[in-house]
């Protein structure tokens, strides 16, 4: 009898494990570290990270061409960045500059410069610079603070495609697909749930473009002085204006 | 800020750049014409977003292309029916291009460039007062300018879309702060589009029209 009911308490206690164990497997793990990592994300008061980005460009010909770009990014919320930008090939080095107050790009190869009023958050100005500048900024989503809000929609239905080894780290390599891009992410299983590795589908684009990102060094405890964010000019450069594309009227 | 305040501002986006004056070779060449890019860098993959949106931007690399819709790198990345629609607008526009320029090439010389960027820009500014959103991209019936003056958002017209290069080796002229660049009877000013730095054409600099 005593030993029926021994039985019956080791089965119960493997029970009370097994059952956690199944609901981080599969689909809800990928949703649950999905998540994870955008609650990090999202709660980081500094961060800087390098980010190495490819990406497809189908040229006219049909032929297509990969780029690549090298992004250094320095946050300071809740109104401070910066992001230098090196094409991977050398021919331009520049960046953009978030000092609470003024949006700031530049190139330093073609010796100039726009500065653009955007008091306000990181977020906000990030915002301004990819929706009324028309400039680009890859990984805008990820590096805002309402990016749990913007993957909450897909959290659900994120699949996880397996475990897979990123430069020596376990990864959970995760899937979701968006209205009109698949993503890929692949996440550290253990530790901080900082994305190492990105990959983005255009799927309705001709020819089906990617964007990939490898990120790499993270730092959640970066030196953040306020020069860092303070434009200065380069000498002889000349200042610019950012030409927008003009909205048509609603009817 | 008042009316009045608006075309003064306005007035003073347009001279600036029609106005300013640095320094930088440019490629390319074409009878007063700028030349289009030969291939793109651009694009809905350089947005690098989780989702789709415009073609957005990217650079000129050679006779390459990056401009695509994966040069976004967003998750909400270009490449849509949107895009596709810019596509047509493009090549429409392109066919348009050799006939503009002659036409182009004439008006330059009668000095009405100026009231038409100035028409240009009241309406962008009557646009934004009545709170007008959304829409299409690259209408380049009126393309706008900001951070041309202190920082301010102003505006000013551009008739024609962005040369990525241009087709002439140009002669350089600067006036002010802002650097011209002749190619022919046609001159052009240096503009961020699309997260590159482009030419628009311009109105000559002062004394020469």
């Amino acid at each position: 009898m005593r030993r029926t009911r021994d039985l019956l308490l080791v089965l119960a206690v493997l029970g009370v494990a097994i059952v956690p164990s199944a609901a981080f497997s599969g689909e809800n793990r990928a949703g649950a570290r999905l998540e994870a990592m955008a609650n990090f994300l999202a709660k980081a008061q500094r961060l800087s990270v390098t980010i190495e980005c490819t990406y497809d460009v189908l040229q006219d010909s049909g032929e297509k061409i990969e780029f690549g770009e090298r992004r250094v990014v320095t946050l300071r919320r809740p109104d401070r960045a910066r992001i230098d930008v090196t094409r991977r090939d050398g021919s331009r080095r520049g960046g953009v500059l978030f000092d609470g107050t003024q949006l700031a790009v530049f190139d330093l190869d073609q010796k100039v410069y726009a500065t653009v009023s955007a008091p306000g958050t990181v977020d906000g100005a990030f915002d301004h610079f990819v929706n009324e500048l028309n400039m680009r900024l890859p990984l805008r989503e990820l590096l805002k603070t309402d990016l749990p809000q913007k993957l909450k929609d897909v959290v659900g239905s994120a699949r996880l495609v397996g475990e897979e080894q990123l430069g020596g780290t376990a990864t959970d390599h995760v899937a979701f697909r968006g209205d009109t891009t698949d993503a890929q992410l692949r996440i550290p299983r253990d530790g901080d749930p900082l994305p190492k590795r990105i990959v983005i589908t255009y799927r309705l684009a001709g020819g089906q473009p990617q964007f990939e990102a490898d990120l790499s060094a993270w730092n959640l405890h970066p030196d953040v002085p306020d020069s860092l964010f303070t434009f200065t000019p380069a000498a002889g450069a000349e200042r610019i204006p950012v030409l927008v594309p003009r909205r048509e009227k609603k009817p | 800020m008042t009316g009045a305040a608006h075309r003064v501002a306005v007035l003073a986006a347009a001279l600036l750049i029609v106005a300013a004056a640095a320094d930088v070779a440019a490629r390319g060449g074409g009878r007063g014409g700028g030349g289009r890019a030969g291939g793109m860098r651009g694009g809905a993959a350089a947005g690098g977003s989780f989702g789709q949106g415009r073609p957005a931007g990217g650079t000129q690399h050679g006779d390459f292309s990056g401009r695509g819709p994966a040069a976004s790198g967003g998750f909400n990345g270009g490449g849509s029916r949107q895009e596709a629609r810019q596509e047509e607008r493009t090549e429409r526009h392109e066919q348009r291009q050799d006939q503009r320029d002659e036409a182009r090439a004439d008006r330059q010389n009668s000095g009405n460039r100026h009231e038409d960027w100035q028409d240009y820009a009241d309406d962008h500014y009557d646009d934004h007062d009545d709170g007008y959103r959304g829409g299409s991209y690259y209408p380049y019936g009126g393309a706008v300018v900001a951070g041309a003056a202190v920082g301010a958002a102003v505006a000013t017209a551009v008739e024609t879309p962005p040369y990525w290069t241009l087709s002439c080796t140009p002669t350089t002229l600067v006036v002010g702060d802002t650097t011209y660049y002749q190619c022919g009877s046609a001159w052009y000013a240096r503009v961020y589009n699309g997260g590159d730095v482009a030419y628009v054409m311009v109105n000559p600099p002062t004394g020469l029209r």
